[in-house]
């Protein structure tokens, strides 16, 4: 076992071990951030500490801090994805910063994949939307629509459902529209409209289109062309027969 | 200090003596600079001091390096009565002095002292300081700027409101491109009336030195023009320019204002409104948003507060006040009670009202399914924004749940009203009697007992059932005489009668309408309706009389068409040929059933005085006016070959049935194939029509009595042809033929014609066939319900649910069906004979035996054609006899029966002839008949 630390040390020389762990005793441990295994942090210590890995358990832990900040965006963000529960937000906050980049360089799949790992592991509900619109726009970037569809419908099931996030909304008329279902395209482009205020408004364009062409496949030309203007409450004349929310 | 002499000040080391009140921003204290001056042996020996003070109240024992150094500190510290204490016995002790009147000390003391008293509100002493610096040593804009503002803020302190006034005038006036303008106005606006600060507030916005104060001059703007009453204004300057993101402006003032401001618009402008309610957030978000506001503004605070220059102390003033009124708010928000449910209701109000009523619901179910106070209202609100999008089923839902969650809402007969209107809406008239007669035992309030009574009465027209229907109409005019709905009733009390051709009673009823001024908007309709009455009654003089003053009287009115058409029809049956002509030839209508009928009668006519070719004319005119509809295609053609030789005649009927053969709606086609001299070849590439070939060739067969041949063509329908490409008439034919075998498959092609082919006249017998193949296999509740869907009842209808009623123990039903089909003109003799004896079955049930044999003797005296109808007749008058222990009279009857040897077949014959054989003969003098 000693042996193989030792080589351990004899592979990685430049071991950087200014990471710290903050522990709820007071006490602080600093070294570098390995792993999670088996439930627990694994530190490596430098070598004058002796034991060269400390496993700590997380109901130890009060904060976790790194000392990468010269290191690329990528490898700050894998680092810290070992640890995600442990996270603070602000270390949280820089996955989504590598999913976002992941996305604009057009590496959609490898985007989704990471994003569907550390969702489930998110601790701060500041940033489950977030997670969720990166998960779905990912999907889409990497033409898988059904799964954008599933993620999309499984978000639309929140109590109450995200009104103020027009993306799962849109997917989801989207697809009523795809599959000859205005009326349904109608009521769920609708929603986050009627929800919403004048705080989000710019972010509902799109689902202003998607009403407007369900409208317009119902036959409702002049809600259709309100909903293609800025003056969105000039008077229309009465749409008939629309059924409830299917 | 004693001692010490100028010559170090000013000349030497200039830059000393400017650092004195004047520190660069990175320049964190001026006092230290204070102290620098002093060091560098500026100030004049306290003995002056002594000396120059000799005739004031208060004498000053400290040195002016002491006055100033005390007032530094003070300063710094924010001890501003200990500054002002000092700077002002300054300026008091030094202001005739030459070190006062030769330096910049007054340049440099004066601005502190206003600023120092202003702040500890000694306002005259800060008048004076500032007026003193204005008005004698000003020079740098900043300072003048900062001056300026503390003499008009301490004018209006000290409730010198003009003096104030002026101050802030000339303070905007050469405030330049500074904020400071900006702070003059909101400062001067908040002391003036609205129609002065109106304006000023305006012309901020319009040019705005600040985007800060831009946000709170609009908000004091919005506010000021609120108060006001100048609505429009509010509406401008609230919506017609994007807000900043939450985070920048003043929050809880914004959602409150636009709440406040939206409440005034949602009567005249609910667009507006809805626009103003999107500004309101919830009180969380609220909460957030002012909890990060002061935490962002504490933050600015201590980032920039040691760094202010004196100048820039008056950002203090105004920090420290937004600080404490943004914390006022925020103790003010947690102590508010929920209100965004409030907004959302009313959000969904506005979008119903700007005609987008999906959002409105959208709102108001999120609100009615929610533990919210008002769930209730946004539940009613539901109901209401689905009927108006006509969406019947949905608001009869939502109704329904509405009751179940409030099964004891005082309310209740609302919900109720509409689950029935929306049921009268499907055409579900014998559940929506069930819900009206819910709403009368939940309400004696007139307003909804009148309205349950009259819809109670339009269902029964509708079923049918004249007695009830005028009942109800009755009820509904004697709960409120008054109301516009009770002459509503007595209109409909009119047209029962009509339709029971009680014609003298709906005359009267339709005149007593006339009648009524609280009624005169039904004046026109009752007119209208006398002169139809009096048409119906044969009395054409009076009714055309009647005709000519409605038409004279109500140039526009709706019905004019249709009177128009009257008119033709009175003058036809006159034989007014020429006023007939120019009637029909009146008629200007859309409708083009109506326009049909005034130009068939038209051309009926014209033919008649033997112009066809006018005729001819007046039907191709119309053609071209209206797009033919399929279900006229039969009609009109049969009117046109009226006017043509033969020949074309037989190319119109070619034409027609090639152009409307293949339309499953249209009508009349078999007709036009049966009087088609060469019909296409067959079999036809297109099955409806081909169908409608095979319907032709049935219904030939059956004229001619081969009916086994009419039957295997009716069967190929169903065997040769996919259901949904058949006409109509084919599917019932087919299904007809099915039915008669006992195929469960039969219903499928009822179903198809009442689902896809609801106004075509075999929807009706359709439905009669889907009933009886519902009590063929014993679902006798589904055949009820079949059957009461029918337009219009039938003998064979009515047989049919007699016979079901009957099974099903509805004797009160059944009386009244038995009623009505003996009441039937074109009931055959068959259908009369049931219905007596089930009459007669009824009443013995009832224990009313003598009535019971009463009827069943009118059909063996009646009815001789009926054999089976008699025989059953004759077997239970027997049993009535018998049960009467009137035995001779029995066993006569039963003689007189057995004697119809043509009966014999007949199982009652059997039973009759077996009872009289164990029978002894009957004597003579025995009573004969009940």
């Amino acid at each position: 076992m000693h042996r193989l630390l030792h080589s351990l040390f004899l592979v990685c020389p430049t071991i950087l071990l200014a990471d710290q762990v903050d522990l709820r005793n007071g006490e602080s441990i600093t070294g570098q951030l390995a792993d999670m295994k088996g439930g627990y942090v694994n530190l490596l210590l430098p070598e004058a500490e002796g034991e060269a890995i400390q496993r700590i358990h997380p109901d130890q832990i009060l904060h976790l801090a790194f000392d990468d900040h010269e290191t690329p965006l990528q490898s700050r963000a894998l680092t810290r994805a070992k640890f995600i529960p442990l996270l603070s937000e602000s270390d949280s906050k820089i996955l989504l910063e590598h999913l976002s980049i992941l996305l604009l360089k057009n590496q959609s799949t490898q985007a989704l994949r990471l994003a569907k790992t550390w969702h489930p592991k998110n601790e701060y509900n500041t940033l489950d939307a977030t997670y969720r619109n990166i998960i779905i726009e990912s999907a889409l970037a990497s033409g898988q629509t059904e799964e954008a569809l599933i993620h999309s419908q499984n978000w639309l099931k929140q109590k109450p459902p995200p009104f103020e996030h027009p993306q799962p909304w849109e997917v989801l008329a989207q697809n009523h529209l795809k599959n000859g279902d205005p009326r349904a395209a109608l009521w769920t482009s609708l929603s986050p409209i009627a929800h919403g205020n004048h705080e989000n408004e710019s972010s509902l364009a799109k689902l202003h289109l998607l009403s407007a062409e369900a409208y317009q496949k119902l036959g409702y030309n002049t809600h259709a062309n309100a909903h293609l203007s800025l003056d969105q409450h000039s008077l229309l004349t009465i749409p008939t027969q629309l059924k409830i929310n299917p | 200090m004693i001692g010490r002499t100028n010559s170090r000040c000013c000349c030497r080391n200039p830059h000393r003596t400017h650092q004195l009140l004047y520190p660069s921003l990175r320049a964190p204290k001026f006092p230290k600079n204070l102290r620098s001056f002093l060091k560098a042996g500026q100030v004049i020996v306290c003995s002056i001091l002594l000396c120059a003070h000799a005739t004031s109240q208060q004498i000053e024992y400290r040195t002016l390096p002491d006055l100033i150094e005390t007032g530094s500190a003070a300063l710094e510290q924010r001890n501003y009565p200990l500054a002002a204490n000092a700077f002002n016995s300054i300026y008091q002790n030094y202001q005739e002095e030459t070190v006062w009147k030769n330096s910049d000390l007054p340049r440099r003391i004066l601005p502190i002292t206003g600023f120092a008293s202003y702040k500890s509100n000694l306002h005259t002493q800060a008048i004076d300081a500032l007026q003193s610096y204005l008005d004698e040593y000003a020079e740098d804009l900043d300072t003048s700027l900062f001056a300026r503002y503390l003499l008009a803020s301490s004018l209006l302190r000290n409730g010198q409101a003009d003096s104030a006034k002026n101050a802030f005038i000339e303070l905007r006036a050469a405030a330049g491109d500074s904020p400071f303008r900006d702070l003059a106005i909101l400062q001067e606006a908040q002391h003036l009336p609205p129609e002065e600060a109106i304006p000023l507030l305006e012309d901020l916005l319009a040019n705005p030195r600040s985007q800060r104060l831009a946000n709170h001059a609009r908000l004091r703007l919005i506010t000021t023009a609120q108060k006001h009453g100048d609505l429009e204004r509010c509406r401008i300057h609230l919506l017609d320019t994007p807000w900043q993101s939450h985070s920048e402006s003043e929050t809880a003032s914004l959602s409150f204002l636009a709440a406040q401001i939206a409440a005034n618009l949602e009567t005249d402008n609910p667009g507006a409104a809805l626009s103003a309610y999107q500004l309101v957030l919830p009180k969380s978000k609220l909460l957030e948003a002012q909890e990060k506001r002061i935490h962002r503004l504490k933050k600015l605070h201590r980032d920039i507060s040691p760094t202010l220059t004196l100048n820039q102390g008056v950002w203090e003033e105004h920090f420290q006040a937004s600080l404490a009124r943004l914390e006022s708010e925020l103790q003010n928000l947690h102590n508010t009670p929920e209100y965004f449910d409030t907004i959302t209701l009313r959000k969904a109000r506005c979008f119903v009202r700007i005609n987008r009523p999906i959002e409105g619901a959208i709102l108001q179910e999120w609100i009615a399914s929610s533990d919210s106070p008002h769930a209730r209202d946004a539940h009613l609100d539901r109901i209401a924004t689905h009927r108006e999008m006509r969406d019947w089923s949905t608001a009869a839902k939502v109704a329904y749940a509405f009751i179940e969650k409030y099964p004891n809402d005082p309310d209740i007969a609302q919900p109720l009203l509409w689950i029935a209107l929306s049921q009268i809406e499907e055409k579900s008239y014998q559940p929506a009697i069930t819900s009206l007669q819910r709403v009368l035992a939940s309400t004696s309030e007139t307003s909804f007992t009148a309205s349950a009574h009259y819809y109670i009465g339009y269902c029964h027209y509708l079923l049918q059932n004249l007695n009830l229907a005028r009942s109800a109409f009755s009820d509904c005019y004697e709960t409120a005489p008054k109301t516009p709905i009770a002459g509503q009733a007595l209109l409909w009390l009119g047209i029962c009668h009509f339709t029971d051709n009680q014609l003298e009673t709906a005359y009267q009823l339709f005149e007593q309408i006339r009648n009524s001024p609280e009624h005169s908007f039904l004046h026109a309709e009752a007119a209208y309706r006398q002169a139809t009455t009096l048409y119906a009654t044969g009395d054409l003089e009076k009714a055309r009389e009647q005709c000519t003053s409605w038409l004279h009287e109500y140039k526009i009115h709706p019905r004019k068409a249709e009177a128009q058409v009257l008119f033709g029809d009175i003058n036809t049956e006159l034989g007014q040929t020429k006023a007939a002509i120019a009637a029909y030839q009146n008629v200007d209508t859309t409708d083009v059933h109506l326009a049909f009928h005034a130009i068939d009668q038209l051309s009926s006519l014209l033919i008649s005085i033997d112009r066809k070719t006018e005729a001819l004319s007046q039907l191709r005119n119309f053609q071209q006016k209206h797009n033919l509809p399929p279900e006229l295609a039969g009609p009109f053609t049969f009117s046109l070959i009226r006017c043509l030789d033969s020949k074309t005649a037989q190319k119109e009927i070619d034409q027609a049935i090639s152009r409307f053969g293949t339309d499953p709606d249209s009508t009349g086609i078999i007709e036009l194939i049966q009087i088609q001299q060469s019909p296409t070849q067959r079999p036809i590439s297109n099955p409806t029509l081909e169908s409608r070939y095979l319907v032709s060739d049935i219904q030939t067969h059956r004229s001619e009595n081969k009916h086994p041949q009419a039957k295997l063509k009716a069967l190929s329908l169903a065997s040769s042809f996919a259901p949904d490409t058949l006409a109509p008439s084919a599917s019932l034919e087919a299904g007809k033929a099915l039915l008669e075998i006992d195929s469960q498959e039969a219903p499928a092609y009822f179903q198809q014609i009442i689902e896809r082919h609801p106004d075509s006249p075999y929807a009706p017998a359709a439905k009669l066939n889907l009933a009886r193949h519902f009590h063929k296999n014993q679902q006798t509740s589904l055949a009820l319900a079949t059957l009461q869907e029918l337009p219009s009842q039938t003998p064979e209808s009515l047989e049919l649910k007699l016979q079901i009623e009957f099974q099903l123990q509805h004797y009160q039903s059944a009386q009244q069906t038995c009623e009505r089909l003996l009441s039937e003109q074109h009931a055959t003799p068959s259908q009369k004979a049931l219905a007596l004896n089930t009459l007669g079955l009824i009443t013995r049930r009832a224990d009313d035996p003598l009535s019971a044999y009463a009827y069943h003797q009118r059909v063996f005296t009646l009815y001789r054609g009926e054999p089976a109808q008699v025989a059953h007749a004759y077997s239970i008058c027997i049993d009535i006899l018998y049960s009467l222990n009137r035995y001779n009279d029995a066993q006569n009857l039963a003689d007189e029966f057995l004697k119809q040897t043509d009966l014999s077949h007949l199982h009652w014959y059997q039973k009759a002839k077996q009872q009289r054989m164990s029978a002894p003969q009957p004597q003579s003098h025995a009573q004969t008949s009940p």
